[in-house]
């Protein structure tokens, strides 16, 4: 089986944008043990690129970033967790994309910057 | 040195322009990490040919673009990356930092220092991938680019801005040509020429270290480390470093070129960056061609040796010269890419090993080589002397066949082939001692006009080496007069009949 047709299968697990139980467990017993391997790594990849994970500071305001969130990412899983080292402001994990807004991150570029000066 | 007055007010700067937009990262995880090339997913904004970063410091350049992975290949060693470490998007194409500390100094195709001394901070970044100058910011070549070696000089003349490969078989000296060709520009230096000097750039790919060493030594040992870059990329090192090193090498000249001196690049040689490049396409699973070669092969070749330039005025007039070597298998200089860097560059100039065991050093073979835009370069002084020499040579190689298969030769037949063959033995020089332009019109000159015809072949050696100092010591200003350039008239004739017949009553 190709990849591209793997690839496919995996696209076809899902059921309303989520992942169907059902059809997973078809799909995988009829599948040799190297196909299984990337259709495992493609579900994943599909899972990634469906979720997203924001990392705040504290708990504090915790509601209202969830409903924040949840509102820019309507067709996504939001995964909120709590980074203590990040000491104030957000980290937004998106795939394969990041955007970082806090305090640490300042101070690593800070510090950073003065030392490579 | 830094101290902690200095951290504080860089932590107030920064402070003062604290950028309040978020910092954004496009990152990719590893899959797979074989032979220097890593393969990685996500890094779903990254563009062909840019810089990637790896958790440990440790760059890599992006080679291929799939659907749902990139194939990166590594500037570096690469034995530290294992699977699911993070590589972050940089947004920088790969370049160079450049500027005039990079004179006399022994660099990596990173920029990092090779030669021990401190790393160059202050400069221009260079892009190592860059399009080569337009039809319209372009010019003819017309100035000269002197190697010292009276066979080039004469008979195929190199100019500012012109694409001369040299090629031949291992051993056959030619590293021993370039490194005379830099070595003779601080001659030209010193002689006090109107022509500006030329910055020297010689990119080493897939060499021994100890090769690349003697050469340095070389330069060192007549300064022209002085003037001269060197980019090295050693067998040992990664086949990412060998395939970027002569493009670093151009990115260099290019920021010269932009201060509009002019530059001579020496990529010795395209024939291991092909298989650097052969080693990298197999590994990325690009299709193989010919020879196992990429399709993209040729290209390879040309769009570095595009960067070859002359340009205008408007420009800066600045240009670089490039003499890429070739090692050929055997004297086929037919096989796959000799013959695609021949049909790239302005002219060849090919080296035998018949010739080489013969003792005829610099070996280069008259017949098949040639220089298709040096001639317009050429001063007038030399080309009204070099003419009659090619003449004769022509003539004397086809009396030459003739003769093997009679023999009985009339006068006129006799005297050609004895010119001939002293001709050729005027023209070998031994390696390292690139003459000035007046001395290589001195020696032809005096070949041509038959001062030699009564001189042993044997002695025609020592016979040159004499006249030179003689006439450095007692005619200087026939030296100044020829150093001119200007076409040998016949005030000059005269001068010169005087100096050879005043020499030849004094030599033994």
């Amino acid at each position: 089986m190709t990849k591209n047709m793997i690839k496919k299968l995996a696209e076809v697990s899902y059921t309303k944008e989520k992942l169907d139980n059902k059809k997973v467990k078809r799909i995988s017993r009829s599948l040799g043990r190297e196909d299984l391997k990337v259709y495992i790594k493609d579900l994943k990849t599909m899972e990634a690129k469906k979720t997203v994970i924001v990392t705040v500071a504290t708990d504090k305001g915790l509601t209202d970033i969830k409903s924040y969130f949840n509102k820019i990412y309507p067709s996504k899983r939001v995964v909120f967790t709590i980074d203590e080292s990040l000491l104030t402001g957000i980290r937004v994990v998106d795939f394969d994309n990041i955007y970082e807004l806090s305090l640490k991150n300042f101070l690593e570029n800070a510090v950073g910057g003065s030392l490579n000066d | 040195m830094i101290n902690e007055k200095n951290i504080i007010e860089q932590l107030e700067k920064n402070l003062m322009d604290w950028n309040t937009n978020p910092k954004t990262q496009n990152v990719g995880y590893v899959e797979k990490n074989t032979d220097g090339v890593i393969v990685a997913s996500g890094l779903s904004l990254v563009t062909m040919g840019e810089r990637v970063e790896f958790e440990n410091g440790l760059s890599g350049v992006v080679l291929n673009l799939d659907e749902d992975y990139v194939s990166i290949i590594l500037l570096g060693d690469g034995s530290q990356i294992k699977q699911g470490d993070k590589v972050t998007r940089t947004g920088e194409m790969l370049s160079i930092n450049v500027s005039e500390d990079l004179l006399g100094r022994v660099v990596d195709p990173r920029g990092e220092p090779l030669d021990g001394k401190a790393k160059i901070k202050k400069g221009k970044l260079m892009p190592l991938e860059k399009i080569a100058a337009g039809v319209v910011e372009r010019e003819p070549v017309d100035t000269p680019l002197k190697t010292g070696i009276k066979a080039i000089d004469a008979m195929f003349p190199i100019g500012r801005g012109q694409r001369e490969l040299i090629i031949g078989d291992r051993g056959l000296g030619k590293t021993a040509i370039v490194v005379d060709t830099i070595i003779n520009q601080g001659n030209f230096r010193k002689s006090g020429s109107k022509l500006r000097p030329v910055v020297c750039i010689y990119v080493a790919i897939g060499q021994k270290r100890s090769t690349i060493a003697q050469v340095v030594g070389r330069l060192n040992e007549s300064d022209a480390i002085d003037y001269s870059i060197i980019v090295a990329a050693s067998s040992s090192d990664p086949a990412a470093s060998q395939y970027l090193a002569p493009y670093a090498g151009a990115a260099i000249a290019e920021y010269f070129l932009e201060k509009g001196q002019d530059v001579l690049v020496i990529y010795d040689d395209l024939s291991k960056h092909a298989w650097a490049y052969r080693q990298i396409s197999l590994v990325l699973k690009r299709p193989a061609g010919r020879e196992a070669y990429p399709g993209d092969i040729f290209y390879l070749h040309s769009r570095l040796l595009e960067r070859a330039v002359r340009l205008n005025s408007k420009n800066g007039g600045g240009s670089i010269t490039a003499l890429p070597i070739i090692e050929t298998q055997a004297n086929d200089i037919s096989a796959y890419i000799p013959t695609n860097v021949i049909s790239i560059t302005d002219g060849q100039i090919f080296l035998q090993s018949d010739l080489f065991n013969s003792g005829f050093r610099p070996a280069i073979n008259v017949g098949t080589s040639v220089s298709r835009v040096g001639g317009a370069a050429q001063t007038g002084a030399m080309k009204s002397v070099s003419g009659k020499m090619k003449l004769e040579l022509a003539q004397y190689a086809e009396l030459a066949a003739f003769s093997q298969f009679g023999s009985d030769l009339d006068a006129a037949t006799s005297q050609a082939l004895e010119r001939g063959k002293r001709t050729y033995e005027m023209l070998k020089q031994p390696q390292y001692s690139p003459l000035t332009e007046a001395y290589e019109i001195l020696s032809i000159w005096a070949v041509t006009n038959g001062f030699l015809d009564d001189i042993k072949i044997d002695d025609i050696g020592r016979f040159e080496q004499e006249l030179h100092k003689f006439v450095k010591r007692s005619h200087e200003k026939l030296i100044t007069t020829l150093s001119n350039g200007e076409k040998v008239n016949e005030s000059t004739t005269k001068e010169l009949e005087k100096a050879l017949t005043a020499f030849k009553k004094v030599f033994k």
